[in-house]
């Protein structure tokens, strides 16, 4: 693998940060800026020593504020970038994060979840950086949220980032956990001509002298190439259409609207879930998500009895948020009793719950101790708890 | 799937001293594995220590879909350090394996409701290449002939696509502790159920 350029078809054995750096490299990143941070370390380590491999670049910033905003400008300046970190990283990320949004630079930001608040357990995997993704802005953006639950995930889940934040010109995130990120598995990696990898639209050199960077005939404006000839100015102020800094109602009502309308408008493109309901002749559905599903799904796969009583709800994109899809799901099933799991003390049940409100379904929280994960028996047990609860 | 038996889920630990190569033994049987068509999970460990701590790995492999390396008991566990034996040993299922290094693991027989092996694997690296660094390669080619898990030819594809070095001494040991491995199981009817 490591004496080609590019990983090559078949099937490998990979860490889950190794599929994803593996990944980005297939799917054209080009740019890598990070700084180390257990669990996520050997990402950077691994993409330090491939990048130069593919011609691209690499550099180990001097802390994560630096790392967030190298990404963003090697954007700007036309190129595919990535940076990978954990919880306390993800924080100092934010500022910059909330650039990529107004600037619409695209960027994979990779999360591999750590046991928090704070430096917590830093070898010891969790979920509870979920709302911080979703919602950890100021101001308003909204966000496409990827939740792998296996190495081969944090491959195919990776390409997808990048398709995204090309098509939709902003930063993606790819959540993944300490435990996915450091297990190994099955890697298939198809023929690269199979893979569907996107660029971004780009302005043409005949509108050179005429064409507003930001002005749209659709929700996301071509990308307006550096060095081509285009005079266009970023700014993380409220602008117009040719990026000059104003005060204006109508401007900050428009701009605001269009950042948000790209996820809305992409939706079904990007929502993607799975359903496990063979053998369901109960009323209670488990929503889970990340590498708790694996667990999840070994426990349902192994009893027939559980099968019966529960159906598994699995969204792969956190947000944005399969909610019609789901209601559509608890109706037909006959659904009166959702538990969310999740390794938190609840965040996306709050999800959930919005989503379901006036269905008149009980939304349950079935909350996993961060960094210790239960066997799929004990996971079973766990859910079958609180399904007797009533 | 190749004409290896084919076991439709097995668990194994391997557990040693830092330095035995464990973590490298369960990626090289791991990837020989994905080769043959299983399914494959492995999640690896180590202890605080910067040099000189343990490290163990436990693996999944299974038919069909993947199951997470979260064990509630392992079905064959492979230690290299006497330490570990004792940790290790109550976490094996009843009617499961268990392979020490014999000469590592002095003090066995902990449990009779396992099968138990001592296989000298550090001394056959050395009796085969004149050290004892090749010992994981004893081991897994014991267990993987001991189990009928995956042929040596597959065990060395894997290693070639890991990026191993010293190919020659690690394919003459792999080949001596497969044949003692399938020596075993025909001579004491080993069959893991």
């Amino acid at each position: 693998m490591m004496g080609t350029k590019l990983i090559e078809p078949g099937k490998h054995f990979l860490t889950g940060n190794v599929a994803v750096a593996e990944a980005a490299l297939l799917a054209g990143c080009r740019f890598y800026a990070g700084y180390p941070i257990t669990p996520s370390s050997d990402l950077m380590h691994h993409i330090a020593a491939r990048m130069v491999e593919v011609g691209g670049v690499f550099i180990q910033a001097e802390d994560e504020i630096a790392a967030i905003n190298m990404i963003l400008g090697a954007s700007a300046a036309g190129l595919k970038a990535m940076t990978a970190t954990s919880g306390p990283g993800f924080s100092l990320m934010e500022e910059g994060l909330d650039l990529g949004f107004m600037l619409e630079l695209p960027a994979v930001i990779v999360n591999v979840q750590r046991v928090g608040p704070s430096t917590g357990i830093p070898t010891l995997g969790s979920q509870g950086d979920v709302m911080q993704a979703i919602w950890g802005s100021h101001g308003d953006r909204a966000s496409v949220v990827y939740a792998p639950s296996n190495p081969q995930e944090c491959f195919s889940f990776t390409i997808e980032a990048f398709n995204a934040a090309e098509t939709l010109r902003m930063p993606v995130f790819i959540l993944s956990d300490e435990f996915v990120a450091h297990s190994y598995g099955k890697v298939v990696v198809p023929d690269h001509s199979e893979i569907r990898i996107v660029e971004r639209r780009r302005l043409d050199e005949s509108s050179i002298g005429k064409a507003l960077p930001f002005k749209v005939d659709d929700t996301v404006p071509p990308f307006a190439e550096p060095g081509k000839g285009f005079r266009f100015h970023y700014t993380g102020l409220m602008h117009d259409d040719r990026g000059y800094p104003v005060i204006d109602k109508e401007v900050t009502r428009k701009l605001l609207s269009r950042l948000m309308r790209k996820i809305e408008k992409h939706r079904n493109a990007l929502v993607q879930y799975t359903v496990l309901d063979e053998d369901f002749a109960g009323s209670t559905m488990v929503v889970v998500y990340g590498s708790i599903y694996s667990i999840a799904r070994t426990a349902y796969r192994r009893d027939r009895e559980f099968r019966r009583r529960v159906a598994v709800f699995r969204p792969h994109v956190l947000w944005p948020m399969p909610d019609r899809e789901l209601r559509s799901l608890v109706k037909e099933l006959g659904i009166d009793k959702v538990i969310v799991v999740e390794m938190n003390m609840g965040q996306y049940m709050y999800m959930v719950r919005s989503a379901l409100l006036d269905l008149g379904v009980r939304v349950e929280q079935l909350n996993l101790t961060p960094g210790f994960y239960p066997s799929p028996n004990e996971l079973k047990e766990m859910v079958s708890k609180v399904m007797e609860r009533g | 799937m190749s004409s290896s038996r084919t076991y439709r889920e097995l668990s194994i630990r391997f557990a040693g001293a830092g330095g035995h190569g464990i973590v490298f033994a369960g990626r090289w049987l791991g990837m020989a594995l994905v080769i043959r068509g299983y399914e494959v999970s492995l999640r690896p460990y180590y202890s605080p220590a910067q040099r000189g701590g343990w490290s163990k790995c436990d693996m999944v492999l299974a038919v069909g879909e993947e199951v997470p390396p979260i064990l509630d008991e392992v079905d064959v566990l492979v230690v290299t350090l006497q330490s570990l034996y004792l940790d290790e040993i109550g976490h094996v299922r009843r009617g499961g394996l268990v392979i020490v290094d014999a000469d590592a693991v002095k003090q066995r027989g902990a449990r009779s409701d396992v099968i138990e092996l001592a296989y000298p694997a550090f001394k056959t690296s050395i009796s085969v290449t004149g050290k004892d660094r090749y010992g994981n390669a004893a081991l897994i080619g014991f267990i993987s002939g001991l189990l009928d898990l995956v042929d040596v030819d597959t065990l060395l594809t894997a290693l070639k696509r890991l990026g191993g070095r010293d190919l020659e001494a690690n394919s003459a040991v792999l080949r001596k502790g497969y044949e003692d491995g399938v020596k075993v199981r025909e001579q004491k009817h080993i069959i893991l159920s």
